[in-house]
């Protein structure tokens, strides 16, 4: 199988777009690290790719239909074959490690039944910059490069 | 609550949502009790305290109060609710 991942902001919104359609029921989800910051990116209509290429998204959520779907979508399933990344849900825990109040900074948007809600970037940028490793230094490098957050 | 590293606190987050919905619990219960899942008999050894820990409102006290602190934590008994393992729940979802 060819490498594919996660880098382009347009996959992304094809996936929550897709969601979207499938849910019976209105549910919420969170949507942090390298994924959110490709959501941001998608918003303003940025195609550019991320310089490190992602092979999952962290969504967090207490909905069960979209807990399912995302364990549909685990590592090794048909998801990641298709779509070359996979699901890694998140417990509420890992929003610990965001900023203080970083809801009075997020942005929500709906897909269908479906609605997403992503921290900012800076907020976003947060915990990788903590973290500090070399992929993440790329990531905030990535965002800087794009205008998703200022210098 | 005593803190649980990520991972864990996703099983049992995770775990108990879809143990409340009868359909998704059936799925898990699948993938549980599946001949081919490594620990099966694992899981049926500490079944009732495992479901207790999912229906319960309280994790912790759970922990301190039924299963009993002088032999389990909060971590050491997440850790008994079994893994899903991709193909088996992929083959759940056509019972």
């Amino acid at each position: 199988m060819p490498r594919r991942e996660l880098k382009y902001p347009a996959q992304v919104e094809q996936w929550l777009n897709a969601w979207g359609q499938k849910l019976q029921n209105p549910g919420e989800m969170i949507l942090i690290g390298s994924g959110g910051l490709l959501w941001h990116a998608a918003q303003k209509g940025i195609a550019s790719p991320m310089s490190e290429n992602s092979m999952d998204v962290d969504p967090i959520t207490q909905n069960d239909e979209i807990a399912e779907l995302c364990y549909d979508a685990q590592i090794g399933s048909l998801f990641e074959k298709e779509n070359g990344w996979h699901i890694n849900l998140m417990p509420n825990g890992a929003l610990d490690g965001l900023p203080p109040d970083w809801q009075k900074r997020s942005t929500k948007k709906h897909y269908g039944l479906l609605q997403v809600e992503v921290p900012a970037p800076e907020d976003l940028l947060a915990p990788k910059i903590k973290r500090g490793e070399p992929r993440d230094l790329a990531h905030a490098q990535w965002a800087r490069y794009n205008s998703l957050v200022k210098v | 609550m005593t803190s649980l590293a990520l991972e864990d606190e996703a099983r049992l987050q995770y775990s108990r949502i879809l143990w409340k919905n009868p359909r998704t619990r059936n799925r898990l219960l699948f993938v549980w009790e599946h001949p081919e899942h490594p620990h099966r008999e694992r899981f049926e050894e500490n079944r009732q305290l495992v479901q207790g820990l999912l229906e319960c409102p309280d994790p912790q006290a759970y922990v301190d109060t039924v299963a009993g602190a002088d032999k389990w934590s909060l971590r050491t008994l997440t850790r008994e609710i079994p893994a899903v393992i991709w193909s088996l729940w992929d083959e759940s979802k056509q019972k």
